[in-house]
């Protein structure tokens, strides 16, 4: 990536680096500060805090005044989950804000990028300049300015941002390619045909085709500056896979019977109920019979009832701080019944996995 | 195509949730807290920014004998940048140590993990370390 007020810094893998090295710098400064006044913390200012909030009898809701209710209660009884939750607030809009500037420095050049790898290949790239999308689509999910939909370089932003957000799990793509490693394939073993769903920036498509050599591998996703940009990503992977922008629950537009295995990366957390009811739906009539479906997500009620349901502090402050807004109407929920009910026979779940093995769940052959 | 306009209907209710909209928290009782916490979080990020660019200058001074932008810029060594993130963990907590009393560099750097939660669980991720 040239521009010739900037020196050329290479890639990191096959994500552009840094217009600067003072940008990579400070943005590594910012994922340790999220390890070390984050995640360390949590261990003690979280049980701490939520034996306050219960105490107080605030109760979790998916509201504005549920929210403000643990916020007051943080502002007068819980410094410490204060500067918690300051933390996770500051740093989140401080990585994504110095990602967006670093990358606006060379925005003209990004775009003629996008623009030369949408004719490019290997593979391809199907989109529409003239989506309108949903008003769901358009929160700025995790504080990503423009969220995943309003800018034209929203996936290069959500490829550099989720490496600070994630930490070192992040790191080439290593988290992706273990989930691919572990995706588990029909009973009877035939891949053909691939389908991820709700793709990003294609980490996942990329290594089920890795995995996959053979496989016709196929991406959907929402957002044009999504799937754009995975097609960018995977060109320079030299993996030659198929990105098209399609809502989830517009699947329906596609042939019934036609994939063999189908995949969905955190999705449903992500996405309001009736559109995981309607994805749910859509896969089911994708899948050829005996096909599978794959979901990693967050666990929910359905399995793990006395699990983390979102609840006090980090339900309040991830969902509306952080910008999860369906976050807590998917951990209360009961996806496994869901999948049942859509007619799928439920291999494996175990909400302790889940980012890894999620859950598997085949499409019953014919007379089964 | 699904009934789109059946699904907008359907998803009216969303405007209203928690974390539709940008939201403009305050976790302390005096707002100005909330700003001088976030403006020290930031500054110490420059100050860091700053120290790593005198270093990466001594080492090339050291090795090469000359330092220029271009050469900065372009600079990628393995074990200069493992003695950098010590360096750097070190340099967040001794400035941000007091906010909670002690706190250590947890081991499991996984941000999926902990925030669900899970961080007890094993997955095969450990042995895909990067």
């Amino acid at each position: 990536m040239l521009n010739e007020d900037y020196p050329d810094r290479g890639n990191v893998g096959p994500t552009p680096a840094m217009t600067s090295r003072a940008d990579e710098t400070f943005l590594d400064y910012i994922a340790d500060l999220r390890s070390v006044l984050m995640m360390s913390p949590a261990k003690k200012v979280h049980p701490k805090a939520n034996a306050v909030i219960e105490a107080e009898g605030i109760e979790t809701k998916a509201t504005a005044e549920s929210v403000e209710a643990v916020r007051d209660v943080v502002r007068r009884k819980l410094p410490e989950a204060g500067v918690w939750a300051r933390v996770y607030r500051s740093t989140q809009q401080a990585f994504w804000n110095r990602v967006c500037e670093s990358y606006g420095l060379r925005e003209d050049a990004f775009l003629r990028m996008l623009e030369e790898s949408d004719q490019s290949g290997p593979g391809s790239v199907e989109w529409d300049p003239d989506y309108v999308y949903p008003d769901y689509a358009k929160v700025e999910i995790h504080l990503q300015p423009g969220g995943y939909v309003g800018h034209p370089l929203a996936g290069l932003r959500y490829d550099y941002g989720t490496r600070v957000f994630g930490g070192k799990v992040s790191e080439n793509d290593y988290l992706h390619k273990a989930m691919a490693a572990k995706v588990p394939t029909p009973r009877d073993g035939r891949v053909e045909r691939i389908m991820d769903i709700a793709c990003s920036v294609g980490k996942l498509t990329c290594a089920l085709k890795e995995r996959f050599p053979q496989a016709e591998v196929w991406g959907s996703d929402i957002s044009a500056p999504m799937v754009r940009y995975a097609h960018y990503r995977a060109i320079e992977q030299g993996q030659t896979v198929h990105f098209l922008q399609k809502a989830a629950e517009d699947l329906d537009a596609l042939p019934a019977d036609h994939f063999d295995l189908v995949t969905v990366h955190i999705l449903f957390h992500e996405v309001p109920t009736p559109v995981v009811d309607r994805t749910i739906a859509n896969v089911y009539r994708l899948l050829r019979p005996g096909g599978t479906f794959w979901i990693s997500d967050f666990p929910s009620l359905g399995n793990d009832p006395h699990g983390l349901h979102y609840t006090n502090l980090l339900g309040a402050i991830d969902s509306a701080d952080n910008s999860e807004p369906y976050a807590p109407e998917f951990v209360r929920s009961n996806v496994e019944a869901k999948l049942q009910k859509a007619g799928f026979s439920l291999r494996y779940e175990n909400p302790a996995d889940m980012n890894v093995h999620g859950r598997v769940c085949d499409k019953p052959m014919k007379g089964e | 195509m699904g009934d789109r306009s059946a699904l907008e209907a359907e998803l009216e209710y969303v405007k209203d949730l928690p974390g539709f909209s940008r939201t403009n928290p305050q976790f302390f009782s005096d707002p100005m807290i909330d700003k001088l916490l976030e403006i020290t979080l930031l500054m110490a990020g420059e100050i860091w920014t700053n120290r790593d660019r005198h270093m990466v200058m001594e080492h090339l001074l050291a090795t090469e004998g000359v330092v220029t932008p271009e050469r900065i810029e372009a600079f990628k060594d393995e074990s200069f940048a493992q003695r950098s993130e010590q360096q750097r963990l070190q340099f967040i907590q001794r400035i941000f140590g007091c906010l909670y009393g002690d706190i250590d560099v947890p081991e499991d750097r996984n941000h999926f993990r902990w925030l669900t939660g899970k961080e007890g669980a094993q997955d095969t991720t450990d042995s895909h370390s990067p």
